[in-house]
Parts: structure tokens; sequence; C-alpha cells
């Protein structure tokens, strides 16, 4: 009974080793670029913290900042951590305390509307911005069946009748509803008349969509993209006032007579407040060396995700005024 | 035909000695990651989605395919063995199938589960291979109005749970909502019962909770009052190790059924396996003679679940292909997968990437297949854990509990979390309020809400909408049928019976109408016999 | 009718859940109604669910009065009328508190077998070597396989650079 036992429990070890030292052996090789580097990286051993779970754009981001600047030998070591919670506002309110700047923080538009919309103690604004890098833009997609063929003929009807014309957003008080609020004040209406209806999620909608069960939804280029090549969606306005880089055909919201409703999702790179002028110049070098590279132009191409890089001088300006206007539109929306 | 063509070019494709490898690698380190709670396969896959910078697309998708069925194995196992389901989906199979194991046939449960899960799984990957494009199809035409009337089914299962007391049941179920509204409101995204405490706006995962009720409840229960004597390991009857002739024919219609359940509602974007799992339970119960052995270690009753996990799982990567929407947490980290290799899933995802879609979908099955391989020899000696001794093997469980509770966000925040359901766990236990049911109002209420709310906001406010189409009117008449109308006609008949005085009134043309309704009287005597002999003790 | 020490536990429980509805309910009142909702809003699901506790608990303290109280279920490992083990619930709660306590400032490798040791002792382990030794090699393979092979965050604590 005894022997019988422990064998049990060996075998159940063993596998565990077995598993343990396959998967070691695969992913020592998946992470590559190893050897000494010619001549020393300008970056230190960096954290950086994605201020979601794994697999959210923000993780998505981080670890294709890690990969590139690893593979380009611009930092010693990056290490992704992944601190959920709250919309990214529990990351924000740990990070406030750091102050090494070798600790960096993913940040984004979303992360500057849940800090108003939980009224949390902290906001992007104190951090020290580093790098404006990316972008993804929204569409406002409706179905095939649908009777409107125009942005300008949605907003009409939409003015019309807010109540039968429910909108599908990918979730309550993100970028999805921000642009939904700007395109409603277009339209003349307040935000707070607009049926919006909260998805999980762009592909949630999706279904929606397809199933008519909204009048329009509206959500990442990506999320629609293959519906919108079958015909099945039709695209009224993209969030971007140029055309997109990956979809050139599409109809801007400039083009659809409104280019002050642009409204980009960006991501960018951030430092713990008060580093030094010169740690800051270091990490401005290193970022700007990395959107330059074509590693990083391959992975963002394949994300979609467009170019949006603005300098630490820029990008703080820019914040700045962003949080101001994004407090408006969540006040016009009825969330604050 | 082309189809078929396809599958070969894709079983050469999945059938070369690496692409085995990612395949056995994924199906072993899902098989683990499925043990522990909190760690499931979405975690997983998404912290392993940086190889798709440096791996080939079809061998990143084989591994990944291969760790999202392992860990619905891995799960089923630590719920049978352990009374620990390792995910949410594998809950429903810790209910009959840990009473299995208790009473010795730890072994049968265990490959029931196996044999259940390989069944379903093949059927529904072939299948999906086939025709998800045109299941999807008919999915997308149900709406919020009818995710929620197919919730309103699923809460039916409450009543195969309820126990020795409905009002403590319903209590539970009542206390499982409480928690559900715990967080950011989805609707309208106000905070809700979270006193200012950030770590609440995302509310409590329901993984915590099952885990909470489950392991740590007990585990308090059995520190407060473990028998006395030498009693340090479970005295297991000695006997059967295998399933038994009677077992095979319990098992095989629950499996049938667990597949038919979970495949097309993989197709519908209502949660990831657990409401299916629900369903089949319930079904199970209902279309069973022995009723009275659901609770106390029915084999249909981890048959049929199993069956639907699996099922499901595969069903859920319809929509992924067909449409590029993900219905499962797991599902949707596949989606950045194929993203991350620059391949977009949707409607043209077959003519696009042909070898790529039959390579995934041969890779399933012959992890699939390796999966039961692996599993049914193991039946035996995953068994014998049984025999560890008490102390080392609740030691374990909730030492396991911690980490996968503290896995769930990375936060010391989820380990309090665990401990303070625990406790409420601990006077459930000790009161006989049962907590499968408060598992099941976590899980359902808040899906139950959004749908109610985004019916009504797609209706604009009009009621009428959420009774408005073929597929809720059929899921209410459903629910009435089976729920609501046995006990009138229960009533009547005793009326009747009264009045004449005649007891073949008793095999009236009711029973006869409604089957269950006998069933159901005989399962309520049951009950009433057992609350009494309780009360006598 | 005479309560037994049981039913008097149940009647207390029972008690907490009648109040947990009524606080629910009474909490919602709180909850912001945001202009946009125009159906039913945030505070439909709580006035349900806090009700459906009311009335249950309400319920199944009639129940109690009526002399149906529910004894817990017995098994192989548990004896329901042993005396409440005061001590080792009180080890059990140290262990898991102090795991989560220690974990960041100590990291998993310090924490994980310090709590596997206080749980043994919690469930009656006696052999001391024994339980140093398992107490030990558990979480150190837990930590290969979970932190080391599948990168999931765990803690490092005074091993920080060092592993």
């Amino acid at each position: 009974m005894n022997i019988r036992k422990r064998r049990g429990t060996a075998v159940a070890v063993g596998t565990l080793v077995a598993v343990g030292l396959l998967a070691t052996g695969c992913s020592a090789g998946g992470t590559g670029s190893s050897g000494a580097p010619e001549e020393g990286p300008v970056l230190g051993a960096l954290s950086i913290d994605a201020p979601s779970g794994a697999g959210s754009g923000y993780d998505q981001t981080a670890r294709a900042i890690e990969q590139v600047l690893t593979s380009e030998r611009l930092a010693q070591r990056v290490q992704v951590t992944n601190t959920e919670g709250a919309g990214g506002t529990v990351a924000l309110a740990e990070f406030v305390g750091m102050s090494s700047p070798d600790d960096l923080m993913i940040g984004g538009l979303s992360l500057v509307g849940a800090s108003i919309t939980n009224d949390a103690p902290n906001d992007l604004t104190e951090l020290t911005p580093v790098a404006r890098l990316i972008g993804e833009y929204d569409v406002i997609v409706v179905p095939d069946a649908s009777p409107y063929e125009t942005l300008q003929d949605f907003l009409d009807a939409l003015a019309e009748s807010p109540g039968d014309n429910p909108i599908a957003i990918g979730n309550q008080g993100g970028y999805d509803h921000m642009w939904g609020g700007l395109l409603a004040q277009d339209a003349g209406l307040e935000a707070t008349d607009v049926n919006f209806v909260t998805f999980d999620g762009g592909g949630e909608a999706l279904i929606a969509l397809l199933g008519n069960q909204v009048a329009a939804g509206i959500s990442g280029y990506g999320e629609f993209a293959d519906s919108i090549e079958t015909g099945e969606l039709r695209v009224l306005a993209t969030a971007s006032d140029e055309p997109l880089e990956v979809a050139p055909d599409l109809p801007s919201i400039a083009d659809a007579g409104y280019p002050d409703s642009a409204l980009v999702n960006w991501r960018g790179i951030f430092a713990p407040p008060g580093i030094s002028d010169e740690d800051l110049a270091t990490l401005e070098e290193g970022f700007a060396t990395l959107v330059e590279s074509d590693a990083w132009n391959e992975i963002r191409t394949t994300n979609g995700w467009s170019d949006e890089y603005l300098d630490s001088e820029e990008f703080a300006a820019e914040l700045q005024e962003q949080t101001e206007s994004t407090r408006q539109l969540l006040e016009d929306l009825g969330l604050v | 035909m082309e189809g078929i063509q396809g599958l070969i070019d894709g079983f050469a494709l999945a059938l070369t000695p690496i692409n085995l490898l990612w395949a056995f690698v994924g199906v072993v380190a899902g098989t683990f990651v499925g043990v522990l709670p909190g760690i499931g396969p979405a975690l997983t896959i998404a912290l392993l989605l940086p190889l798709t910078y440096t791996v080939a697309p079809e061998a990143a998708l084989i591994l990944f395919a291969g760790i999202y069925y392992g860990a619905m194995y891995g799960g089923s196992t630590t719920s049978i063995l352990l009374n620990t389901p390792g995910e949410s989906g594998s809950m429903m199979t810790a209910i009959d199938g840990n009473k299995m194991a208790r009473s010795g046939r730890a072994a049968s449960a265990l490959a029931t589960a196996a044999i259940g899960s390989f069944i379903a799984g093949t059927i529904a990957t072939v299948l999906l291979a086939f025709v998800a494009p045109y299941v999807v199809r008919v999915a997308i035409l149900l709406g919020p109005a009818d995710y929620l009337a197919l919730i309103v089914v699923a809460f039916m299962t409450v009543g195969a749970l309820l126990g020795a007391s409905a009002a403590r049941g319903f209590a539970a179920v009542a206390v499982g909502l409480v928690i559900g509204l715990i967080g950011f409101d989805s609707q309208s995204g106000v905070a809700r019962y979270t006193f200012g405490v950030p770590r609440l706006l995302d509310g409590i995962d329901s993984v915590v909770v099952i885990v909470a009720l489950f392991a740590m409840g007990e585990a308090i229960y059995l520190a407060a009052r473990m028998r006395k004597g030498k009693l340090q390991v479970m005295d297991l009857p000695k006997g059967q190790f295998w399933m038994t002739r009677d077992d095979w024919r319990r098992s095989w219609p629950a499996w049938l059924r667990g597949t038919a359940i979970g495949w097309p509602l993989g197709a519908v974007p209502v949660g990831g396996s657990e409401v299916p799992t629900f369903l089949s339970y319930a079904a199970e119960r209902r279309l069973s003679k022995r009723k009275d052995e659901f609770g106390k270690g029915a084999i249909e009753g981890v048959a049929g679940p199993e069956a639907a996990n699996n099922a499901n799982a595969a069903g859920a990567l319809m929509p992924l292909l067909a449409l590029g929407v993900p219905t499962s947490a797991t599902a949707g980290v596949i989606l950045i997968a194929f993203q991350q290799y620059g391949i977009q899933p949707g409607p043209r995802l077959l003519s696009t990437e042909p070898d790529l879609v039959w390579g995934l979908i041969a890779a399933l099955l012959i992890g699939n297949f390796m999966l039961l391989v692996l599993n049914l020899p193991l039946a035996g000696v995953w068994a014998k854990v049984l025999k560890i001794p008490t102390p080392y093997l609740y030691a374990s469980i909730v030492t396991f509990a911690l980490l996968g509770a503290y896995a769930v966000s990375g936060s010391i925040f989820d380990v309090f979390t665990l401990l303070v359901i625990g406790i409420l766990g601990y006077f459930m236990r000790q009161y006989g309020f049962p907590i499968a049911p408060l598992i099941i109002g976590v899980i359902l209420g808040p899906i139950a809400e959004q749908q109610l709310r985004r019916a009504l906001a797609i209706s604009d406010g009009d009621a009428s909408a959420l009774v408005a189409s073929p597929f809720s009117i059929v899921c209410y008449v459903l629910v009435i049928l089976v729920a609501i109308v046995p006990r009138f006609l229960k009533r009547w008949e005793r009326r009747t019976a009264e009045a004449v005085g005649a007891d073949d009134i008793d095999r009236g043309f009711a029973t006869a109408m409604i089957p269950a309704v006998h069933d159901d009287e005989r399962d309520q005597a049951d009950r009433d016999d057992r609350a009494d002999e309780r009360r006598e003790r | 009718m005479k309560l037994t020490a049981h039913s008097k536990g149940e009647l207390a429980f029972s008690g907490l859940l009648l109040a947990l509805g009524i606080f629910v309910v009474i909490e919602a009142a709180l909850i912001p109604i945001p202009l946009a909702s125009s159906n039913v809003g945030p505070r439909f699901m709580p006035h349900f669910a806090g009700g459906l506790l009311i009335l249950a608990a309400g319920w199944t303290i009639i129940e109690l009065f009526r002399g149906h109280s529910v004894a817990p279920e017995e098994s192989e490992l548990t004896d329901p009328t042993q005396r409440f083990n005061a001590v080792r619930v009180a080890i059990l709660l140290a262990s898991v508190i102090g795991f989560a306590v220690l974990l960041d400032p100590l990291g998993y490798l310090i924490a994980a077998p310090l709590a596997f040791f206080g749980l043994l002792l919690a469930f009656g382990a006696r052999r001391w070597w024994a339980m140093a030794l398992v107490s030990i090699v558990l979480p150190v393979l837990v930590y290969l396989f979970f932190a080391k092979t599948l990168g999931i965050y765990l803690p490092e604590g005074v091993f920080a650079g060092i592993l």
C-alpha cells in the first residue's frame, strides 16, 4: 500500500518535471537574441508595467517594446509586468510612488478616461511622459442592410430619433464611447440622449451588428476588418482625419465633414514623476531610436497600429490638453 | 470533397515530428495549468504570446490549441479528486465526481470524464471543420433577449442543487447574485458596492469564489472538526477501478447529450463553458431515472457536463474562425495570436489561410487523442492522489488555492478575498446551505443583468421585446413546462386522489403526459425522508 | 420549542444573511443613476438580489422556528459532533494571512513553505522532518514550473536578483 502510494506520487512529480524541462527548452529557444552587444545599450535593465492583464492592448504594446528593445539591443534587459485593475488606475496609483528611471509604464487614452470616471486620486499628467508611440482608430459601421450610406445620413436619423438607433460600443466610458459622444455632438444631440448599448468588446458588438440588433457600431478597425472586406458591414467614417494606413480607401472623419471629431486611441510610455533631465534625455533617445527601427515598424504594421510618435515635450503638452477635453467629454456623456 | 482533402492536408501538416512535439507540450502544459485554479488556459496562452515573434504560426497555434484542450482535462481531474475545480467550467463535475471518488469510484469518474471529453471534443472539432460558417450564421440571429432567455433556462439548474431546504438554496443563489453585483456596472459604468476600494471595481473573479467555497471553506471545516482517531488516509473501499458495464451504459447518452448542448452554445456569446455545463447537469438529472443519486455520485452528472465543457471549447472556435469573434476568454487570446501573425480570422480565413485552419483542426483532433491516451492510463495513478495523507493533501489544496487566487490578477487582495469567502463557505457548510447555487448566482447573475439591460436598451425600453423572438418563447415555454407546471399538476393530482380516494388515479394521465412529475414527487418524498432523518439525529 | 446550539447557530447565520439583504437594498439607493440610462438602471439587479435574499433568509428563519434544522453533511474525514477546534482553525487562518502578508516582502519561496508548514500543523501532521521537507520541496517545484517555465509572476522577495 505504502509503496504504491509512493510510486503514484513519483510518477506525478516526474511528469511535472518533464513538462517543466520541455517547456523551458522551448521558451529558451524562443527568446532568441543572445550574444554580447558590440556597444553598451543606451538603456539599462528596464521594467515596463502594462496596467492591464496579459493579452490586452497595453500588454501587447509593452511586449512589442520588450521585443524590439531587446532585438535592437537598446536595453540591457526588459521585464514586462502586468498590474490589472480598475481600468489601469490601480497600476497608476502604484506607479506614482516609484522613482527609478528604469521603471516604466504604458499609458493611453483609456487610462486618461478611467482616472476621471473612477475619480482616481492620480492621473497620467503626474508622471513623466517619455514618448507617445502608437495609436489605433475606431470606425463607425452599419450593417449592409442599413439604409444609411453616409455618416451624415446616420447622424440625421440619429438626431431625429436617438432611441430607435442604438449604437453598439465595446465598453462603457472607453475610447468607443468617447468617440461616439463626439459624433453625437456633431449630430446636434446631447451625448446622453444617444442610445449607446455596451457590449463586451468589439467582437460581441460585431455579432450584434451582423444580426441586425443595433443600428450602428463603433469599435476598432481591426475588429471589423474582415466583415468590412466582405461587404457585410459598411464604414461610415474612421476616427482619423487622414486616411488609415491599413485601409486607405475608407472615408475619414474629415471626409465626412467633421475634422474636429477625430480621436486617436493612443498609447505611450511613461517614467515615474520627478526623474532627472539626463535620465529623461536618455529614455527619449532610446525610444526615438526604437520608433525608427525596422523591427518596430514591422510589429507596428502587423498589429495595425499607426505611428503616433510625439517626443516628451509635445506629448506632455498634448496630454495636459487632452486630460481637460476628456473630462469635459465624459461629463457630457453623463459619466462623471 | 474539398473539406476531406483539406483535413488530410491538415493532418500532413500537423503530423510532422516537430508539430507533434508542440502538440504534446501543449496538452501536458495545459493539463497542469488546468489543475491549478486561477491559472487557466487564457492566462497561460497570453503569457506565451511572445512566442509568436519567433515560432511559425502553425506551431504556435498547435501549442495553444493543445493548452486549450489540455486545461479542460486538468480541470476535471482536480474537480473529481480534490473537489477543487481548476476552472469554472469544471464546477459541475466536482459535485458528483468528487462523491464518486470518495466512494472509491475515482477511476471510473476520471475515465468517464476523459472518454466523454474525447468523444465530445472529437465530434465537436469535426463538426467545427465542416459546418462552422452555417452554425455561426444561425447563431448571430440571436440577440440579447434570446441570451437572457437562455440564462433563465440555465438558472433552472439551481433546482437540481437545492439540497435539503429550498429556502437555503435560494438564499445561496441570492448571496451569489449579491457578490456578482460588486464592481463596475458594465452597462452604466457606475461602481456598485465597492465602498471606495479600487481593487473591488473590477468585481470578484468567479474562480476565486469557486475555489474559496469548494477548497477554502472545506479546509476550514476540516481543521475545525476533523474526525478523531488515527484516520490519516481516506479509507477507500477496495474493488473496481474501471468503468463497469453499467457505467458505460449510463455514460454514453450523457456524453452525446452534453456534446449536443455544449457545441452549439460555443457559437453564442454567453460567458464561457459554464452555461452549457449547468444545462447539461440539469438535463441529465431531469432525464435520469435515478434522480436521488444526483449529488451523491451519479456518473451522468460527470459524463454530461464534462462532454458539454469540451464540446463547448471546440464550439467556441466556430465564431472565432468564421467571424473573428471570441466568445470565451481563451478564444480571445487565440485571436490575438492570429493577429500577431498578421492573420485576421473572419469569413475569408478558410480561403486565405486554408493550410493554417485545417492544420489547426487536425492538431486539435490529435491533441484530443493524445489527451485520451495520456489520461486513461493515468486515471488509476491520479486516483492514488487520494491516498496521500490527509494533512499533506489538504495543505497542498490550500496552497494551490492561495497561489491560484494570487495569480488571477497578481495581487494579494484576491488572497484576502479567498479567505473571506472561504469563511463564508465554512459557515454555509456548517449550517447546511448548499454552495453550488451560490456559484451559479455569481456566474449567471451578471450575465443575466447585462443581457436584460442590453435587450431593453436595444428596444428602447419596450419590455415586450424580451419575448418577441421564437427562440426566447421556446425557452420560456420550456421553463414553464419543466419547472412550474409539474408543481401545479402534482397539487392537482393529489387533490384528485384525495377526492376519489383511489390509488390508480396516481397513475393518471397527468403523469403519463409528463413523466418527470412522478419522479419529481418521489424525489421530493425522498428529500423529506432525508430531512426527517437529519432531524431525528 | 427548544433550540439546540446548532440551530441557534443556523438562526444567527440566517439572520446575518437577512441583514445583508436589507443592507443591499438600502445601499442600492446610493447607486447613482446615470443621465443616459433610459430603461432598467443599475439599481434593478441590487433590488432583485437583495429582495430575494431577504425572502429566502426570512423563509429559512421561519423553517427553523418550525423545527426544520439541517445538520452539516458528514464525510469520512469530518465529524460534525466534534467540538470546534479553535487552535487548528487559528493556525490555519494564521498560515493563510501570513502567506498574504509575507508574499510581497519576502517572496513566494519564503511565504509558501511557511504557509505549507502551518497548514500541515493545522491538519494534524506530526512528523517534523517530513513536514519540513515537503514544505520546502513542493513550493520550489511549483515555483520552477509556474514562475520559471510559464513566466507567471511570483514575487521574488529576498531572492530578487539571485534567481
